[in-house]
């Protein structure tokens, strides 16, 4: 790991935190996108 | 051609699917550009040492985490005024990114703030009224949820948005309208010359950039979501009604 003398600490956790939520934010995404597609063509199939 | 095209769902989906792709292609690749060159290529700041690394992704948050609410003002007034469902659920969709970005910005502001002010946090103007702007992307997404009916929730969130629009142009303008408080006015312009060291200003600009492209992708995917669950529900309720 780096070091970034005294701040070694806040300048890791400020990143980890960052990348963290980023990437959480995009699971979540995708994973509502993929299910909202997959109620609609079973919606469509329903409907005819 | 009229923009007001782009309010039609499938007009909307087809325009935008093509384009999701590369505007998430092009964040990524900012970002990492951006945040790398900041954290591993820029020298430590004469006043912060190596803790000025902090803002290379505290301020794209925060500039997002207001913004978001900007945009979702815009395309609320859109919805009370033009009745354009494509709009209200953009609203929507772009609620959920901002309150990440703010929960990001209050997050490394703290990590920022203890070095550099020797306190995690301050009841001054402008984290106070970032910090209810967070309340408040907390609130909407509640109300979107807590409301069956998908035109009412859109009113109701509508009047929250323009309401919250208060406190989202405070955190921008707090430190200038009070002239006090721990946090200082905008560290970064388009004016490279007078506010910062060249060192800083383009990892800067590319996180800026890169996150400004990552909540425009996630923002197309989530509405084009969101228009698929509605026109799924819309079937739904016809398939139940027939039935009954």
């Amino acid at each position: 790991m780096l070091d970034f003398g005294k701040h070694t600490f806040h300048v890791w956790a400020s990143y980890g935190v960052t990348v963290g939520l980023l990437l959480a934010l995009i699971v979540a995404s995708l994973v509502q996108a993929r299910a909202a597609k997959a109620r609609l063509d079973r919606a469509e199939k329903t409907d005819g | 051609m009229s923009i007001w095209e782009y309010a039609n769902p499938k007009k909307f989906m087809a325009t935008t699917t093509p384009v999701i792709p590369w505007v998430s292609w092009a964040s990524f690749g900012l970002i990492l550009v951006g945040l790398g060159w900041g954290l591993f290529l820029t020298p430590a700041a004469e006043n912060f040492e190596h803790s000025v690394k902090i803002l290379f992704v505290h301020v794209p948050s925060v500039l997002m985490a207001i913004n978001a609410w900007f945009m979702m003002l815009v395309t609320s007034l859109i919805w009370l005024v033009r009745r354009h469902h494509v709009s209200a659920l953009a609203a929507r969709a772009a609620a959920p990114i901002g309150a990440v970005m703010t929960l990001i910005g209050l997050a490394t502001g703290a990590i920022w703030g203890q070095p550099t002010w020797g306190t995690w946090w301050a009841w001054e103007p402008r984290l106070t009224s970032f910090l209810i702007l967070f309340l408040f992307y907390l609130g909407y997404i509640a109300l979107w949820s807590a409301i069956e009916d998908q035109d009412t929730a859109a009113d109701l969130t509508s009047v929250l948005c323009i309401v919250g629009s208060v406190f989202a142009v405070l955190s921008r303008y707090a430190a200038i309208f009070w002239g006090q408080g721990l946090h200082q006015s905008a560290t970064f312009s388009a004016d490279k010359e007078t506010n910062i060291d060249p060192s800083f200003w383009w990892p800067a600009v590319l996180s800026m950039g890169g996150f400004v492209l990552f909540f425009i992708a996630l923002v197309l995917i989530r509405t084009n979501a969101l228009i698929r669950l509605r026109r799924a529900m819309a079937l739904e309720a016809r398939a139940n009604r027939g039935a009954s």
